[in-house]
């Protein structure tokens, strides 16, 4: 197996049918529909964590198993370095973002692609914030470039035991979280509610 | 979770994860055969034997996050080493050694001769570390190239003390490394203290050398700088 040396015109083609299936696997998952995605927040709708969990417990198993059998070689998989505060930070602003504009960046591609008016304007956002971040972040650099850095790191080093039993436990982990986004589902969801209640939340209709 | 399909994924998921872990991890020696052939091919190549000019240049250069990897026994190390080496035993080797490297570190790995050297670039190469070269021609080379006043070649002497010595305390050597004797008699144990350690570039004779050191990842400013 391997190696799988792409360049010219075939790497251009390989990234493009990656591209095309990812977002057409992504929008027939229905997260083109930002109300689908923001129900995920409310815990209505948890069809964004199943997908995206299933997606990463695929590729894990896929990855480690052909690791395990020397297909691959797991050390030269790029993994991305941890900067642990600047993450956190990171990840607090796009929390915020994804839940007032409904949409990932991914996402909104999906959904404007789709013309989908607010997919097109979350698009022109992200553009606007991705100019603005560029012309600020200096005032920031040192923070961006050395907060919490530790490098590849992987939960492996951080618990210190086998890669393939960290395997093991998150896909035990996405067993259950698979399980338990059904119950929420069930307490949360539209359908209960409809079943309550005789005539239709004003706010609800709103939001829909 | 009613759907029949979704217990049957659900016990896929846990009946494979739970196989890999009986398997385990793959061992090092399993990485070190699975690139066994990748690796011989390289090592033959001397695409990865660094010439002690280049070395030396890269010990001068600032912006160069280099570290050098000792491989010898302690006696040697403690007998003579180069600036800022750092003495690396076989179980660091194998396991931990590497995981604080900056993604555009050059390792160069030294020896009293090369083979031991390239027997520690076979295990950090198969454990995934990057940027791993070895010293042509070990420390005897270097000493050989850098000494002034020439050096003069070690001869053991079989004196009564040692040859006791040596039936009481047998020779403990690292068993994933092989043996090498240093070359060079010196007079005391001087590590990095002995001129060879770190010569001045400037005053040596220039050397005619082909860089095989890639610098994969421009080196950040460390200092200085008006911008």
């Amino acid at each position: 197996m391997g190696p799988f040396a792409l360049d010219g015109i075939t790497s251009i083609l390989v990234h493009l049918a990656i591209g095309f299936g990812f977002g057409f696997v992504l929008e027939r998952a229905g997260f083109g529909d930002s109300r689908r995605l923001a129900a995920q927040f409310y815990l209505r709708d948890m069809t964004v964590l199943k997908v995206m969990f299933t997606a990463i417990v695929t590729a894990m198993v896929l990855v480690h198993f052909a690791w395990a059998i020397g297909w691959v070689d797991l050390s030269r998989v790029f993994v991305n370095p941890t900067y642990l505060a600047s993450g956190v930070v990171g990840g607090l602003i796009m929390g915020v973002g994804f839940i007032v504009g409904g949409y990932c960046p991914g996402t909104s591609l999906v959904a404007a692609a789709t013309l989908k008016l607010d997919g097109v304007f979350f698009v022109l956002g992200v553009t606007l914030g991705v100019f603005v971040f560029g012309e600020v972040v200096p005032s920031f650099w040192d923070f961006f470039q050395n907060a919490g850095a530790m490098g590849r790191f992987t939960l492996a080093d951080w618990l210190g035991i086998p890669t393939v039993l960290v395997t093991f436990l998150v896909g035990c982990m996405a067993v259950f979280m698979f399980w338990g986004a059904e119950r929420l589902e069930a307490v949360f969801g539209d359908a209960p509610r409809e079943e309550t209640t005789e005539t239709p939340d004003a706010t609800t209709e709103v939001a829909r | 979770m009613r759907a029949p399909w979704k217990f049957l994924a659900a016990a896929a998921l846990i009946g494979t994860t739970m196989a890999m872990t009986l398997v385990g991890d793959p061992t090092l020696d399993d990485r070190l055969a699975w690139q066994h052939d990748q690796l011989e091919e390289t090592l033959v190549s001397r695409d990865v034997h660094v010439h002690p000019g280049e070395l030396l240049e890269l010990m001068h250069d600032d912006l160069v996050r280099l570290r050098i990897v000792d491989v010898r026994d302690e006696s040697d190390f403690n007998l003579f080493h180069l600036a800022d080496a750092e003495r690396v035993d076989c179980d660091a080797l194998q396991s931990t050694w590497g995981h604080d490297l900056v993604d555009d570190a050059i390792v160069v790995i030294t020896g009293n001769d090369e083979a031991r050297a390239e027997s520690a670039w076979r295990m950090l190469r198969a454990r995934g570390v990057r940027n791993v070269y070895v010293l042509a021609g070990g420390l005897n080379r270097w000493v050989e190239l850098f000494s002034e006043p020439e050096p003069q070649p070690h001869e053991p002497t079989a004196s009564v003390a040692s040859a006791a010595a040596a039936l009481l305390l047998p020779v403990q050597t690292e068993s994933c490394l092989s043996e090498e004797p240093f070359a060079w008699g010196l007079s005391a144990a001087l590590g990095d203290r002995h001129p060879a350690s770190l010569p001045d570039a400037h005053r040596l004779e220039p050397l005619d050398y082909q860089d095989k050191v890639k610098r994969t990842v421009k080196a950040p400013k460390l200092s200085g700088g008006c911008g």
